[in-house]
């Protein structure tokens, strides 16, 4: 070895094992909820009678539940099971406190059943994949925190003073998460459970994709290329392809990834600037990328023979190359041009899925057939079912993804057909909906094909663990760091990987740099970008932001999106593009990233009151093809008009020009506002008594959308 | 102060000596990692994964 320590005192130390195995299990129960909970929302656009007419199973109430349950129960546990168990073995050392190991678990644990509690119930701050509410993102702050001290006490104590390659991915993941998680979740809260973000439109979009990005970059991403990292050379027997590729590829990952964020906002009013770079960046992000499959792939280089006999390497080996199909994918789809045809379709959710379940899933059930051997100290159950678990995993993704590529193309496509004389060639929305339910069963189809492969592999691990016995620790030795070392202190990046802190640093900078360049501009705009007074947009009345916060709280930006682009067929369809100052008062801002119903930015005054009424009661009624839930409960539950001056009161520390006026007053002009539109309903048609119901609310912030003020 | 700053965006040498910048420092990256004299602690480092320490028994 170069690296000679002068032999510090050889210690003996034992590595935690029970807390992977804690995690490990989390990890597989929570799979089965995340995916359930997937299949179930699938069934849920292909036949809506599933979303039960009840509001806590509706398609936008339980879809930020599967995306949380998939990323944060899943992803996070398997990413903490597989980051206690490589990172002791890499660092030679026990984690840092057994305690803190213990609090990390069980508070993740809790923080996940305050979801699958607080997201039915519709506390959600509206933004994707992170609509957990204030209190939770305290904890996860906090929980977070823990981690971060055990993880980095662990380095400071570590035998093994070269930290390796997977070592510095996780290094990024615990420094960039706390970032994002903190700068995306900043709101004023104005209940136990609600608070309004403190960005609005264009600048809320811009963060939020940065986080959101940044959260497939830096949880989805970084901690699995580290868990590649360990597990393949152990499960293979040798070291990586080229350490030295680890090397260039992530710092190239850490410093670009960041900038890729408003590839998710092509052609919306975000400044031209700012898409530019998210396209390019995402474009050049896929050579690094490429590098982690390439080091990945070719670890197996002359032994892919191993392949047909080892279920583990099959799960290992594949999931690379789902990584590598979908890290060229992403740049892909940043490109403008192709973006203008796949945003807002299901391309978008192709993609996801292909990434998630192929890169993620795969991974994380190769690691696991790996490590319950081991942590239970016996053989696996069955080879044979483990490759069953396979075959049908990659089949079910296979035939998710194509079926999303499928009625994404068809619907992007049609969406945008105009003909010789220049009008539409579909101008009836629900038209491209039916061309593409028969790919909502085939999707729906391949998800439990997945998931079929789970439940095989749930009962292989089941009988393993049965068969087997969680073994004392082993006690190992190795010598401390004390002591001076030969170390050649010229040798800078192998310096670097024995100085945790100034690796930390600079890891932090590459991640700062793009957050700065994007986001200072961005959220400071309104110092050098001169609103327009005739595009000035009246902020909503007390009763049009109760419509709004109940727009919010039913997840209806995961089908309808509030964004026109610039382009001919969006025009022809929906109206002009949207402005920077549209959305300047959103609280968050509700662009919405997907299409299963039309875009909603002008909708107000385009149909009368009584057709939202009969839409909300049953979407078919009025569209006979439509796959939107029914809303019955908007019709008997009633607006809550007492906390009004509490909102309008929180939105004006944030910036809305509302007078003291218009918040004291805010119950009772409410109030009236909705007696005039209950009046209007009433002489249409519609029911009685309904001027203190949510649904009127709702019309009041529906009839709004687009219009610069309210109607008189 | 910040229109003062923002005015000079435009100006290429800005956008050219970050280019300079964050090149340099990838090429400097790539030449120190295949140089020669690095060559032995890479391949010790990329070991690491398969020594878990000597055990007690």
């Amino acid at each position: 070895m170069s690296e000679v320590n002068t032999p510090g005192n050889l210690e003996s130390f034992k590595y935690d094992d029970a807390i992977v195995r804690k995690f490990l299990i989390a990890t597989l129960f929570w799979a089965g909820v995340a995916f359930l909970l997937g299949i179930w929302i699938a069934l849920e656009l292909a036949f809506y009678p599933l979303n039960t007419n009840l509001p806590y199973f509706s398609f936008g109430r339980l879809r930020p539940l599967h995306t949380n349950a998939a990323i944060f129960a899943f992803a996070g546990n398997a990413i903490f099971a597989g980051i206690y168990y490589s990172m002791q073995r890499l660092l030679k050392a026990r984690m840092f406190s057994d305690v803190l190991s213990k609090i990390h678990f069980w508070g993740w644990q809790l923080i996940i059943v305050s979801a699958a509690i607080t997201l039915p119930l519709g506390l959600t701050s509206g933004k994707e994949y992170a609509e957990l509410e204030w209190p939770i993102d305290i904890a996860i702050t906090l929980i977070w925190v823990v981690f971060a001290w055990n993880f980095f006490g662990t380095i400071i104590r570590r035998r093994e003073r070269h930290l390796y390659v997977a070592i510095w991915f996780y290094i990024a993941t615990v420094i960039a998460i706390a970032l994002l998680h903190i700068v995306n979740s900043l709101a004023i809260p104005f209940a136990p459970f609600k608070s309004y973000s403190i960005y609005a439109g264009a600048q809320d979009a811009l963060v939020q994709w940065w986080y959101g990005h940044n959260a497939v970059a830096f949880f989805l991403t970084t901690p699995f290329l580290g868990l590649m990292y360990y597990f393949i050379p152990k499960a293979i027997g040798r070291p990586v392809y080229s350490y030295k590729l680890s090397i260039i590829h992530f710092w190239s990952l850490v410093f670009l990834y960041i900038w890729a964020g408003p590839h998710h906002l092509l052609y919306t009013a975000l400044p031209e600037w700012a898409q530019t770079l998210g396209m390019i960046f995402s474009l050049m992000l896929w050579a690094p990328s490429w590098g982690g499959m390439i080091n990945g792939l070719l670890t197996l280089r002359g032994a892919w023979h191993r392949l047909r006999t080892e279920p583990v390497l099959k799960f290992l080996i594949a999931a690379v190359t789902f990584y590598g199909m979908a890290t060229f994918e992403g740049p892909l789809l940043s490109v403008k041009s192709v973006s203008s045809l796949a945003h807002y379709t299901d391309w978008i959710i192709g993609h996801v899925h292909s990434s998630a379940l192929g890169w993620n899933g795969l991974l994380t059930f190769g690691m696991a057939y790996y490590l319950v051997p081991k942590l239970w100290n016996t053989k696996l159950y069955s080879e044979r079912l483990a490759n069953w678990h396979f075959w049908a995993a990659t089949m079910g993704i296979m035939i998710y993804m194509i079926s999303m590529w499928s009625s994404g193309i068809t619907q992007g496509l049609m969406w945008r057909a105009v003909d010789e004389a220049g009008k539409l060639l579909y101008p009836d929305f629900s038209e491209t909906v039916l061309r593409i339910i028969p790919m909502y069963w085939v999707r729906t189809m391949g998800g439990l094909l997945f998931f079929v492969g789970y439940l095989i592999g749930i009962y292989n691990i089941m009988k393993t663990i049965r068969g087997g016995k969680a073994p004392e620790e082993e006690t190992f030795k190795a010598p401390s760091l004390s002591g001076p070392t030969e170390v050649n202190p010229r040798r800078l990046h192998h310096s670097l990987e024995g100085l945790p802190i100034v690796f930390s640093v600079l890891t932090l900078i590459a991640v700062a740099a793009g957050s700065i360049m994007e986001l200072v501009p961005t959220l400071t705009a309104h110092s050098y970008v001169q609103y327009k007074p005739e595009d000035r947009f009246q902020p909503y009345t007390a009763l049009e932001l109760a419509g709004r916060d109940l727009y919010v709280r039913e997840g209806c930006y995961t089908c309808h999106s509030q964004q026109i682009r610039p382009l001919v067929s969006e025009k022809l369809r929906y109206g002009e593009p949207s402005t920077l100052e549209e959305s300047m008062y959103d609280h968050p801002f509700q662009w919405g990233s997907k299409r299963t119903g039309p875009d909603l930015s002008r909708v107000g005054t385009k149909y009368p009151d009584l057709w939202h009424y009969r839409h909300m009661l049953n979407p078919r009624d009025v569209t006979p093809t439509s796959v939107m839930p029914a809303y019955p409960w908007m019709f008997t539950r009633k607006i809550n008009f007492e906390i009004l001056p509490k909102k309008l009161n929180a939105m004006r520390t944030l910036g809305v020009p509302y007078t003291d006026e218009q918040i004291n007053g805010a119950a009772d002009q409410a109030r009236a506002d909705a007696k005039r539109i209950a009046a209007v309903l009433e002489k249409e048609g519609a029911e009685a008594k309904s001027e203190d119901k949510e649904v009127v609310a709702l019309i009041a912030y529906l009839q709004r959308l687009g219009q610069k003020e309210s109607r008189k | 102060m910040k229109q003062e700053i923002l005015k000079h965006f435009p100006e290429v040498w800005m956008t050219l000596s970050a280019l300079v910048i964050f090149m340099g420092l990838f090429l400097v990256v790539i030449f120190r990692l295949f140089r020669p004299s690095a060559q032995k602690e890479i391949e010790a480092a990329s070991k690491i994964p398969l020594t878990e320490g000597e055990k007690s028994r």
